[in-house]
């Protein structure tokens, strides 16, 4: 399954601050297919998280474009309304951030189907019930995100990127903070995803994450490089 | 697991109970304040407008320096009697400018013994009284109606019919009459044979009957030692003379013709009566609708901060929320619909606990304010509390608009990646 769904051409972006400026990026072209996990590494500050957050389109690059393909048909996002882009994220593309920020008030359930509230569209309880046990949280279906540990946050997170059955799955630091069998299970889970035909790109600290995508990158200077391919 | 979801707005409210019910109670207290106000201020101008309706003359004639003895009677319902010689009557049928004059005759009864409840009585001379009779023929023809039916219209009585015959009295609206309609006075019993509407004036306290009966009472009074009947001939004293004066005349004219032609007599001008209660009631008013003004303010400005407070809490979740797809407007709408729930369920309670005060306890006000107090009618009534409910309402997303917009506007990206 090597389908083209995303890819960016010479994009960049600069952060200013009063007179200071950074170049974080400074032309990246990215091709990104169906069922490949995809890892991109390097230094702190070197720009992954915002290159992941203009693939979501959380933020538009200062120039160049990101294309996805949705049924075949191309769409550039650079191009697209701040609503547009929020309805790609209901269902194409999730983001899953660097922190577990979750609604206090609401259930662990609710959370992972947080998407509902924001769409006409009835839940699917059978593929919530589903999601749960893949990630080993049905048990805390009830409980609220204050009850959670560490590791069970982050499959909450994950589950509520996958709630919304998308095309493409832009994880930042995914395994932070897990200890090395949440991470192994988590990590099984993204393997599952991919062999689904989701194309997965994580950004990560973490070689033992790194060493199973299909291609790795290496972010420096605000260019991607290629690292090792599997 | 429980597969219905659960109100996100609502959960939010549940879990900051105590926030919740501080919003509330602000919006509470100011819908509270607006109808209770505005209720306050109809009412009492209801009764002015209704007192000087209801006395229909331009003059009131009463003993020198018993001006407030009329006043307690017509305005706060405390019952006083008086007298003067009602050969004044003859005097003043020479005087020009009055186009018609009628005595009446006052007394009161007593908590004692004798008597069921104490009252002030106001005896009316049918033949030429235009103050109360008026209002009684109006009782009259709706009694008639709802006896006979009024088929295409009204059967006005006519003004031959007696509506007081001797032994018959007619109550205030204030007075409670038993199942029997009829009410002991001085050991004698009196037929009622009507129960007047409101005025919210201190008429609602008064029984009226004709001039004879109400002698007649005195005489049962006298029989009975009451001391307030001592020296006084009732055949020969009246209480007060209403007078309405001629066109083509003013009221100082007859004022002055009347000083000119007899002394010892008390001149009211019933404008004047309501003229200066319309004056203390403008600085009420005023006073109230700055009040309201200040409170609509306050509630704003508390409710803004509380919304800025409530967007800085939840930033990051705001930006959650558009990082799994909602768009700014939604999260706007979250926030405004939130303001929209607490305000008007403050401004419900607010409005039902002011109608629970008002409503029900509304002679109670009367009698306590000393001034003529008439609730509006039901119409009226409803318009003034849907009024006070909606611009209450209005005060919880007005205040959050801004907060509103400002989450909305959230830079995502930045919010996610705080620590």
């Amino acid at each position: 399954m090597n389908d083209l769904l995303l890819q960016t051409d010479k994009i960049t972006k600069t952060y200013r601050n009063g007179k200071k400026e950074k170049h974080v990026l400074n032309g990246v072209d990215l091709t990104v297919h169906a069922g490949r996990l995809y890892a991109i590494e390097g230094e702190s500050g070197s720009g992954k998280s915002t290159l992941l957050s203009i693939l979501a389109g959380l933020q538009k690059p200062d120039s160049g474009s990101v294309s996805y393909w949705k049924n075949g048909e191309m769409v550039e996002l650079t191009s697209l309304h701040e609503n547009e882009l929020a309805v790609l994220r209901r269902g194409d593309i999730a983001y899953i951030p660097q922190t577990c920020d979750m609604v206090s008030d609401l259930t662990v359930m609710d959370n992972i189907r947080l998407v509902d509230y924001f769409t006409e569209k009835k839940g699917d309880t059978e593929h919530l019930s589903d999601i749960m046990n893949r990630l080993g949280i049905a048990q805390l279906a009830d409980a609220y995100p204050a009850d959670l540990s560490g590791g069970e946050l982050r499959r909450l997170v994950i589950a509520r990127a996958l709630y919304g059955n998308p095309k493409v799955i832009l994880a930042d630091e995914p395994t932070n903070d897990l200890d090395v069998h949440n991470k192994k299970e988590i990590l099984d889970v993204f393997s599952d995803i991919i062999q689904n035909g989701v194309a997965m790109i994580i950004v990560t600290h973490d070689q033992t994450v790194a060493e199973k995508a299909d291609q790795r990158f290496r972010l420096v200077d605000g260019r991607l490089s290629f690292g090792d391919r599997r | 697991m429980n597969n219905n979801k659960k109100n996100i707005i609502f959960a939010g409210l549940e879990r900051k109970k105590w926030r919740t019910v501080g919003t509330l109670s602000i919006v509470a207290v100011l819908s509270f304040v607006i109808l209770a106000g505005t209720l306050l201020i109809v009412s009492l101008r209801g009764g002015i407008k209704s007192l000087g309706d209801r006395l229909g003359a331009d003059l009131m004639i009463v003993p020198l320096d018993y001006e407030g003895g009329a006043e307690s009677i017509l305005i706060k319902g405390e019952p006083s009697y008086f007298y003067f010689d009602k050969g004044v009557l003859d005097v003043l049928s020479e005087i020009d400018g009055i186009e018609q004059m009628s005595p009446q005759f006052y007394l009161t009864s007593s908590s004692q013994g004798c008597c069921d409840i104490p009252v002030q009585f106001i005896g009316i001379d049918e033949k030429t009284d235009f103050s109360v009779t008026p209002w009684i023929r109006e009782i009259r023809t709706k009694q008639n109606c709802q006896k006979n039916g009024c088929g295409g219209g009204v059967q006005a009585s006519t003004k031959e019919e007696s509506y007081l015959p001797d032994g018959y009295i007619m109550v205030g609206s204030a007075i409670n009459v038993p199942d029997d309609n009829t009410l002991r006075f001085f050991d004698q019993h009196y037929i009622v044979s009507a129960k007047l509407e409101e005025t919210g004036t201190g008429m609602d306290q008064a029984v009226f009957a004709n001039i004879n009966t109400v002698r007649q009472m005195f005489e049962s009074a006298k029989a009975k030692g009451f001391h307030f009947t001592d020296n006084i001939d009732p055949d020969g004293s009246i209480s007060n003379i209403m007078i309405k004066v001629k066109d083509g005349y003013t009221v100082d004219d007859v004022k002055h013709n009347i000083r000119m032609a007899a002394d010892g007599l008390q001149i009211i001008e019933t404008k004047n009566m309501t003229n200066s209660m319309e004056s203390s009631l403008t600085g009420f008013v005023a006073v109230l609708y700055i009040l309201i003004i200040m409170l609509f303010v306050l509630t704003f400005v508390i409710l803004y901060l509380v919304f800025q407070l409530l967007i800085k809490e939840r930033n990051r979740i705001y930006a959650v929320m558009r990082t799994v797809g909602a768009t700014s407007g939604q999260i706007r709408g979250l926030v405004i619909k939130e303001a929209a729930i607490l305000s008007v369920s403050g401004s419900a309670i607010g409005v039902i606990l002011a109608s629970l005060v008002i409503y029900p306890f509304h002679q109670y006000i009367s009698s306590a304010v000393h001034i003529p107090y008439l609730l509006p009618n039901v119409q009226t009534c409803v318009w003034i509390t849907v009024a006070a409910f909606v611009l209450s309402s209005f005060s919880g997303p007005l205040a959050a608009y801004i907060s509103a917009v400002k989450a909305g506007k959230t830079d995502v990206y930045a919010a996610v990646r705080e620590q």
